[in-house]
């Protein structure tokens, strides 16, 4: 098999931890944009978080607001310049987190824009600790004995939280895979499409490893999703219109 | 030319469209609210952008990624939504997106009253979020100067790549007085060179980001240091009122300075020698005002609508300590009268007050 070149847009290495999911998520992006053929007519919001590093390596324009505001950001990105491809690519802490209340008001208006929330179960850039997505028992560096429903409320799926909203598409998808890296694509480009088309909010929630907080080797970090991850948040496509 | 009898408020959100403005996100808080009603109707008219966001944090952050694309966005609050606006305006400072936010002040701490004050100055003027930094703040004290100020912000805002603050007032917000509207501006999104709008085939992108990020921090933060050096020598404005040989100086922006100024006019009818600055810029602050105070003057005298006399810890920071400095303040919502002013000044001038500090 002759080896993929890597797209053109990437005009440097990847800062990303060895193994790490948001790397192989860029990737997997930068493949869509540029076989749709459309890096020049899009603007990425950037999140804060280890997920932003994408834009030391990606050549294409994108905006940095605070922490989790994407969901803000991109209703406004999106009215001033409705010619164009506006999505993000947001951290689970910050689209769950510090951001719930701008993602969930922008699925709620069903803006037409695009959210491609990378799901590692914890906060990466600061060290590991508690996100909304922290499964049960999972020990984490704010809860070193593991989530408690009792110390920790119960974690977030957004499918229950978006499951019945009036939006246009749902659906989570994982890397561990060349299978699952071809359904996490197919979900990317279908979601660009949808906004194309002028549907409506598209959120998309990759199941990413996070081998340095989680305290693996990338090939354990991958088995762990495929055997625990993804056994907690399920994968598919929950709204599909 | 277009004369209109118009709220303050109104004023302001004209100007502002007349200035260009084709964004406006913000969400309702009183004395505040006029800006965003007239936004909505008129940003349509217009072919602008009107969102009204689900909080001031949302407003805040849209009005950033607007601008970040190129639009001239413009947002307005009061209180505590100033107090949320802060995370979201030093990035603004940092990523140097020259937005426009106008704060109609009003009174208290927290959710306080929602009557006319003056007590956001040290937010404000001082530096609301985290970090250094000022913006160039502006002080309306007219209907007429809330719509020229609007109308002129994003220029000067543009200018420096550093925004601007519109720093009214409940009073100056609420008041009917007939204002004389500017010509509508040209302006489109895709004007400006550093703007956000798509990576071209073989260009470098562009990020408008926290911009340490992608240059040398140092050498980023000595030409931000140089910035800041050249708006606070270029852009002080003031008006000054029979300062030369005064025996006592008032310090008023805002609805107070018009009290003010009234006040000097009656004093020195009665040969009372009164003067009055009254700062349109509040950062910069205009230190060059002050160097026209006679040695003999007896004191200054700020005049505010706090509790605990905001401004007059930049007159004396400002003057060196070289006047006795007092503030004149108000233990409810309510403006000064003129007579109250002119005794305050007097007893000033008879030493009769103590100087105090928080
Ligand atoms: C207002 C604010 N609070 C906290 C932080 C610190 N911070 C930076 S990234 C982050 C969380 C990162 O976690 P996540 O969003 O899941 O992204 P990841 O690093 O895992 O990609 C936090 C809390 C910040 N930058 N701003
Ligand atoms: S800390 Fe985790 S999320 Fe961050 S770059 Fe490393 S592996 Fe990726």
């Amino acid at each position: 098999m002759v080896p993929k070149k890597a797209p053109e847009l990437f005009y440097d290495e990847s800062r990303f931890c060895g193994g790490c999911g948001h790397g192989i998520f860029n990737r997997i992006l930068a493949e869509v944009l540029e076989e749709m053929d459309i890096v020049s007519d899009t603007i990425i919001c950037s999140d804060i978080g280890c997920n932003h590093q994408f834009q030391f390596w990606m050549n294409v324009d994108a905006i940095v607001p605070p922490h989790g505001k994407m969901g803000a950001a991109i209703t406004a990105m999106k009215r001033v310049r409705p010619d164009k491809n506006i999505m993000t690519i947001a951290g689970d802490g910050g689209a769950y987190a510090i951001g719930i209340g701008e993602t969930t008001s922008a699925a709620l208006r069903n803006e037409n824009v695009v959210m491609f929330v990378m799901n590692n179960t914890l906060f990466g850039m600061t060290g590991g600790q508690l996100a909304p997505t922290t499964m049960i028992d999972q020990k984490v560096a704010s809860a070193p004995l593991g989530r408690t429903v009792e110390d920790n409320g119960q974690n977030t799926d957004v499918f229950k939280l978006m499951g019945d909203m009036d939006i246009a598409y749902l659906a989570r998808t994982s890397v561990t895979s060349p299978a699952n890296i071809m359904k996490t694509k197919k979900a990317v480009r279908k979601a660009i499409e949808k906004h194309q088309a002028g549907k409506g909010f598209c959120l998309v929630e990759v199941l990413v490893p996070c081998p340095t907080n989680w305290h693996m080797t990338p090939a354990k970090s991958m088995e762990y999703i495929d055997e625990v991850v993804s056994k907690v948040y399920e994968l598919g496509e929950k709204i599909d219109r | 030319m277009e004369k209109r009898i118009m709220k303050g408020n109104e004023a302001m959100a004209e100007g502002a469209i007349r200035g260009g403005c084709n964004f406006f996100a913000g969400y309702p808080i009183t004395p505040q609210s006029e800006i965003l009603e007239w936004m909505s109707w008129r940003q349509k008219e217009v072919g602008g952008v009107f969102i009204q966001g689900a909080s001031e944090i949302e407003s805040v952050n849209m009005t950033f990624a607007a601008r970040c694309l190129g639009a001239r966005a413009f947002t307005s609050t009061s209180g505590p939504g100033f107090s949320l606006y802060q995370e979201g305006i030093a990035y603004w400072v940092s990523a140097e997106i020259p937005c426009v936010v106008a704060c109609v002040q009003r009174f208290g701490i927290g959710d306080g009253f929602i009557s006319a004050g003056q007590d956001n100055f040290w937010q404000a003027v001082k530096c609301g979020g985290n970090g250094d930094y000022h913006l160039i703040v502006l002080a309306p004290n007219s209907v007429q100067e809330s719509c020229d100020m609007a109308y002129e912000s994003f220029e000067l805002a543009e200018k420096y790549r550093h925004p601007v603050l519109l720093l009214s007032d409940g009073t100056i917000g609420q008041m009917m007085e007939p204002v004389v509207l500017p010509e509508m501006k040209k302006y489109s999104i895709d004007d400006l060179d550093w703007t956000i709008s798509g990576c071209k085939p073989g260009e470098d992108h562009k990020v408008a980001t926290d911009v340490t990020y992608f240059e040398p921090v140092t050498e980023w933060n000595h030409k931000y240091i140089a910035k800041m050096r050249k708006i606070a020598e270029n852009e002080q404005r003031w008006e000054s009122f029979e300062v030369e040989d005064a025996d006592v100086v008032l310090v008023a922006y805002g609805i107070s300075s018009r009290v003010a100024q009234e006040a000097v006019a009656r004093a020195r009818k009665d040969g009372f020698k009164l003067g009055l600055i009254r700062p349109i810029t509040l950062w910069p602050w205009p230190t060059k005002a002050f160097d026209a105070i006679p040695d003999t003057c007896k004191g200054i005298v700020t005049v505010e609508v706090n509790m605990m006399g905001q401004m007059r810890e930049e007159v004396i920071l400002r003057t060196k300590g070289k006047f006795k400095t007092f503030a004149m303040t108000v233990d409810e919502p309510r403006i000064h009268t003129v007579n109250e002013v002119i005794e305050y000044a007097k007893s000033v001038y008879d030493g009769r007050e103590e100087e105090e500090v928080f």
